[in-house]
This record gives structure tokens, C-alpha cells and sequence, in this order.
């Protein structure tokens, strides 16, 4: 019992009060379920039946969106518990348990849940080309799907290609690459996981680099009889950020001297951290960042022509036409335009106005650009998070029906029990969203001034540095707010 | 003198805040009539800006399939039939941005057709300033905490 509380008090010390880290192996039945061979195994299978049947429900169910479970769980219930509540609290989670990548990882490993102590591995492990060793093709992918989201969710069938694409296409790459090539460097959803994971109060950590350095065998990327080398393609011993770990917990398992921490922690212990930073995570930030704004302003906006635009098929009724390329151009230009230049250019201009201000001319305006990029994290995270509050306050009931009648068939095997559309306290949402982009803010104020202190540690730099960053920020959060409230 | 600026900058905002708040309305109270068109997947217009205080009478007309007209906050929510003009009421006694959704299920962007009814007082959106006062509030006192502790 004594325990107990001591676990309890450790935890929200950690999370909440920002006090030191709390490793939450510590405690007896997660580091039993984190090191059995079975738990990611079970979790991936519980996703791999879900998915299906949101495949199958997509091709063969109901067309109408609200009313197909492919669209109902996918995109209201599944985004909302990962931008909302898995990426800020429990980092890349979802990737322990997505099953996308499930049928090539055991295809390659020839087993499903056992390690199997000598096998080759079914795949030609050819090394992943390096200049394609960054997350360029995660950001245009994500862009490219952003694109096309009108379609994606709202349209069951869309919603399933895409979904069966996002499945063969790992099946493919792990059989001439191996691993995780697909989740680490093409996934367009582990892209934004990975920035948005370096706020998340969950990191998995050596606890003493020293010892992982002078171990030789270095397991935790070969290998033994307890598990597979790292299938992230990282080094677990030298972790300082969560970008790239898929938390599947193999290290837990190989690691001979149990120096592996699942660490509690303040939110955005990554932004600081110097190693990785580069101009692909970046423009993942700027990417991130802009394409919240653009989704608030044209799916929850009121602007028809918006819509219009982005509805490049209509279906009368749900059959398949075109509206017209004249408005989807334009809102394509619109998408990556703004998200791989105007943000960007802008961004270049404040941070071009922080070097002027510091005084100091030895620090590259690159670097600059690259550092402060960080700071964006929290304000676009929270952004996100503001546009998923409505989408599951307001369509709730899509939810509970869709359950009921998972392909919108008529198959309610509960007659006459129907939720009727009830939005849960509309009224009140754009202040929740606005006290969530004001969180958002002043996380962002905080790493800026700290990103700042890092390139100007001596006087006053940091502060003059500081200060056009703030103008930004604040010009950004007044855009949310106006779309919010104004 | 650091603490003393602070304390100043949210004096001033607060005393702003307040007068806009509880300064009297300007204008309201007055019968509006707003014609409102509904199709796939968007109403026309898509803001409506009133005056607390203001009757409105929303003269509803779908163009295509049928609609909802539902308001956030309010009590309405409507279904307009293609061929037949619905007409509704509303007091609009809540100043703020509240959303117009469709209540029937319309096509595949209906959970997107939104529209904004939005209510002023003293001529202006007072919860978007008070929000916008908020923030800067946030950024002020983000920065105030983060200078002082140099860290």
C-alpha cells in the first residue's frame, strides 16, 4: 500500500509539477506485460481485426460517412484518442499496436509471436538509400493526403483504399528493406507522431548511456534469445528523443542489464534536445502547423466555396463526379503552398528579425531556423488537439449508432435503439479550444526562450532573440483564435 | 520595474475588458430578417453578424436535398424540406460566435456544412475580444515567467 502511494505520488510529481522522471517499469505488472513476447503481439491483433472490418465496411457498407464505421471510428474516434490523448500522454504508442505494419514484420521474422533463436530472415535487407534517410517523404506524403481529405474523410470507400494501400505497401518494403523502413520513414501518420511525440510526457531512455556505450554486444540492436534487435533501426542506448521510437519494446526485452527507463516526464522534455534537429522536422513543423489552420478554416469553417474546392468528387447521390479541377487547383496551390513556403518564409523572416535583435552575428541564420522550428511543436500539438475537440463533441452519437449498425446496413441488432445528433455542449467548445491553443502558447513562449538561451547563452541575446518569436507566435495563436471565436 | 509594467499591462487590459463588457449596448433590439439559402454543403450567407438584443428571423430555403438549421447554444434546430420555406425565430440574447450545423444528414461533406451566427455587443464580438485579451494576457504573463526565471 505504502507503495502504492509512493508510485502515485512519484507520477503526478513527474507529469504535472515537472519534478524529475518517474520510470513506470518500476511497477510490477507493466514491466511483466512490456517484456512478454505476447503483449505487442495482442495488441496489434485486437487492431488488425478492428481494421479489417473497418476495410471491409468501408468497400461494403453503408456510402454515407456518418453512418459506416470506417468513417465514424477511423476519423472521429481514432484520431481523437491519439492527437487528444495518446501522442501528448503516452508519445508513439499507437505505433506498439498499428497494425499496418503486422503481416510484413511477421512475414520477415517468420514467427508471430515467439523469437525464433536462429532463422534467416525473409527479406533481402538491403540498406534504405541515405539520402531518403530523413522524413521528406513522410511530409509530402501527409501533404499529399491532406490534400485529398475532403475525400478521405467523408467517403468510406476512400477511407478503405487508402487504408489497404497503407497495408501492402510495408508487406512490400520489408521484404527488400526489413524492419520498420515503412513506419520510420514513410508512414504519413508516424511523421507527425514522431514531431509531436518530442512534447508527449512518456519517453523510453537508457538509463545509464555509459554503461550501453561500453557494452559490447549491444543487444538491444542485434538481438538475442528475448527479442529483435531494434526494428525502429535506432540505438536504444543512445536515446534523446522519442522522434524515432515505436515503443515496441524489444530493448526491454534484450537488454541484459534491465537499463531501459519508460519514463514519466514534463511535457516537451524533447525540444530541447540538440541532437537530430534538421530542416526535414522543420518543415514537418510548418507543414503541421499551417495544415491545422486550413482544416479548421475549411471543414469547420463557413466558407462553401472552401468546401467546394476541396470536394474535387461530389456524389449525387454518393456516386462519383467531378466538380471541377477549376476550384481544386487553386486549394491544392492553397495546401502546399502555404504549408512549404508562405509559413516557412514568414517564419524565416521573424527568425532573420531574432538574429538582428540578439546582436550576435556568429550563429548561422540556419541553425537558427532549424532550432526555433522546435518551438512551433507545442502551439501546432495544441492546434490539433482544438480542432478534434468538436469533431467528437459534436458527431458523439455517429459514434454509439455506428456501433450499434457498424456498416450503416440496417443491421441494428438493438431495434428502435438510435442516439439521435446531440452535440455535447457546442456553445461551449470554441472556449475549450481557445484554453487549449492558450496552453499551447505559453509552452511554446517557454521552449522559445530556452531554445534562444541555447544560441545566446551570454547577456542579454537571448531575450532581444526571444522577443520577435513571441510577435510570431502570438500573430499565429490570434489566427487560431479568430477562426475559434472571431 | 519589471513587476511593476507587468502589473500595469494586465490592469489596463482587465479595465478595458470590463468597460467593454458592461458598457451598454449600442445598438439591438431591433427585428432582422435573415434569408438563408442551404445546399451541399454550405449556407448562404455563412455569417450572419447581429446585435445582442436583436430578434432574428431566419427565412430558411434549400436549393437541393434536405437540411437541418441548428445553432449552437440556441435552442433551434429546424429541417428544411426542398420546395418549402421554413421561417424561425431566435432572440439573440448571448453575445458570441455560435456555429449553424446540419442537423440531417445531407451528403458526404455534412459534417462539414457549417455556418456562423455571430452575436455583438456594443458593436463588437465580445467574447473574441475577451479571448484575444486572454491571450495576450497568456503571452505576457509566459514571458514575464520565463524572463525572470533565465533559464
Amino acid at each position: 500500500m505504502a507503495a502504492t502511494r509512493w508510485h502515485v505520488r512519484d507520477f503526478f510529481s513527474s507529469l504535472i509539477l515537472h519534478r524529475g522522471k518517474f520510470d513506470l517499469l518500476q511497477i510490477g505488472i507493466i514491466n511483466r506485460l512490456l517484456k512478454h513476447r505476447a503483449f505487442q503481439y495482442a495488441a496489434m491483433m485486437v487492431n488488425l481485426f478492428v481494421f479489417w472490418v473497418i476495410i471491409l465496411s468501408g468497400f461494403f457498407g453503408s456510402p454515407v460517412g456518418n453512418r459506416n464505421i470506417s468513417i465514424v471510428f477511423v476519423w472521429i474516434l481514432w484520431w481523437f484518442a491519439l492527437i487528444v490523448l495518446m501522442v501528448p500522454l503516452l508519445s508513439r504508442i499507437w505505433c506498439t499496436m498499428c497494425p499496418l505494419p503486422a503481416f510484413g514484420e511477421w512475414l520477415e521474422r517468420r514467427a508471430l509471436v515467439k523469437k525464433r533463436s536462429a532463422f534467416k530472415y525473409l527479406s533481402l535487407r538491403k540498406p534504405w538509400p541515405s539520402k531518403l534517410n530523413n522524413i521528406w517523404l513522410q511530409n509530402l506524403g501527409f501533404l499529399a493526403i491532406a490534400t485529398f481529405s475532403a475525400l478521405l474523410v467523408t467517403r468510406p470507400v476512400v477511407t478503405a483504399i487508402v487504408l489497404l494501400i497503407l497495408f501492402v505497401v510495408p508487406v512490400f518494403l520489408v521484404l527488400i528493406y526489413s524492419r520498420r523502413v515503412f513506419c520510420r520513414f514513410i508512414c504519413p501518420v508516424g511523421g507527425f507522431l514522431g514531431l509531436f511525440s518530442m512534447f508527449s510526457a512518456l519517453e523510453l531512455r537508457p538509463k545509464d548511456k555509459t554503461l550501453c556505450r561500453n557494452h559490447m554486444t549491444k543487444e538491444c540492436v542485434r538481438g538475442n534469445d528475448n527479442g529483435y534487435g531494434c526494428p525502429w533501426i535506432i540505438y536504444p542506448g543512445g536515446l534523446e528523443r522519442n522522434n524515432y521510437c515505436g515503443l515496441c519494446f524489444e530493448c526491454i526485452k534484450t537488454c541484459p542489464y534491465n537499463n531501459l527507463a519508460l519514463n514519466l516526464r514534463s511535457f516537451g522534455g524533447d525540444i530541447l534536445a540538440k541532437t537530430g534537429r534538421a530542416l526535414d522536422e522543420a518543415w514537418k513543423s510548418f507543414i503541421m502547423l499551417t495544415l491545422a489552420g486550413l482544416y479548421i478554416l475549411v471543414m469547420q469553417g463557413p466558407w462553401g466555396v472552401l468546401k467546394d474546392w476541396s470536394n474535387v468528387f461530389w456524389a449525387p447521390p454518393y456516386g462519383w463526379a467531378l466538380t471541377g479541377v477549376g476550384g481544386f487547383l487553386p486549394y491544392v496551390g492553397i495546401f502546399w503552398g502555404l504549408s512549404l513556403a508562405v509559413t516557412p518564409s514568414v517564419f524565416f523572416l521573424f527568425t532573420g528579425a531574432s538574429k538582428l535583435a540578439s546582436g550576435v552575428r556568429s550563429v548561422p541564420l540556419k541553425k537558427l531556423f532549424i532550432d526555433f522550428s522546435y518551438e512551433l511543436i507545442p502551439l501546432a500539438l495544441m492546434a490539433w488537439i482544438a480542432f478534434s475537440i468538436p469533431l467528437l463533441l459534436v458527431n458523439w452519437s455517429y459514434i454509439v449508432n455506428a456501433l450499434l449498425d457498424p456498416v450503416g446496413l440496417g443491421w441494428n441488432v438493438f431495434s428502435g435503439l438510435y442516439v439521435p445528433w446531440t452535440p455535447l455542449i457546442p456553445a461551449v467548445i470554441p472556449y475549450l479550444q481557445s484554453i487549449v491553443l492558450a496552453v499551447g502558447l505559453a509552452y511554446s513562449i517557454k521552449y522559445s526562450y530556452r531554445l534562444a538561451k541555447q544560441n545566446f547563452p551570454e547577456g542579454k541575446a537571448a531575450l532581444k532573440a526571444f522577443l520577435p518569436q513571441v510577435v510570431f507566435l502570438t500573430f499565429v495563436s490570434m489566427i487560431f483564435l479568430w477562426l475559434f471565436m472571431g | 520595474m519589471k513587476r511593476q509594467l507587468l502589473a500595469g499591462a494586465w490592469f489596463t487590459l482587465l479595465i478595458v475588458f470590463a468597460a467593454l463588457f458592461y458598457a451598454p449596448s449600442a445598438s439591438g433590439g431591433e427585428v432582422v430578417t435573415v434569408h438563408i439559402t442551404a445546399r451541399q454543403f454550405a449556407y448562404e450567407p455563412g455569417r450572419v453578424v447581429v446585435n445582442q438584443g436583436d430578434t432574428v428571423v431566419f427565412v430558411l430555403e434549400t436549393v437541393d436535398v434536405t437540411h437541418g438549421f441548428y445553432i449552437d447554444g440556441y435552442d433551434v434546430d429546424v429541417r428544411i424540406i426542398p420546395g418549402e420555406t421554413q421561417t424561425v425565430t431566435v432572440v439573440a440574447d448571448t453575445p458570441g460566435k455560435f456555429k449553424i450545423r446540419c442537423s440531417e444528414t445531407c451528403g458526404a461533406l455534412h459534417p462539414f456544412m457549417v455556418g456562423e451566427f455571430i452575436v455583438l455587443r456594443s458593436g463588437v464580438n465580445i467574447a473574441f475580444l475577451g479571448a484575444a485579451f486572454g491571450l495576450v494576457g497568456v503571452v505576457l504573463a509566459a514571458t514575464a515567467y520565463v524572463w525572470r526565471r533565465g533559464d
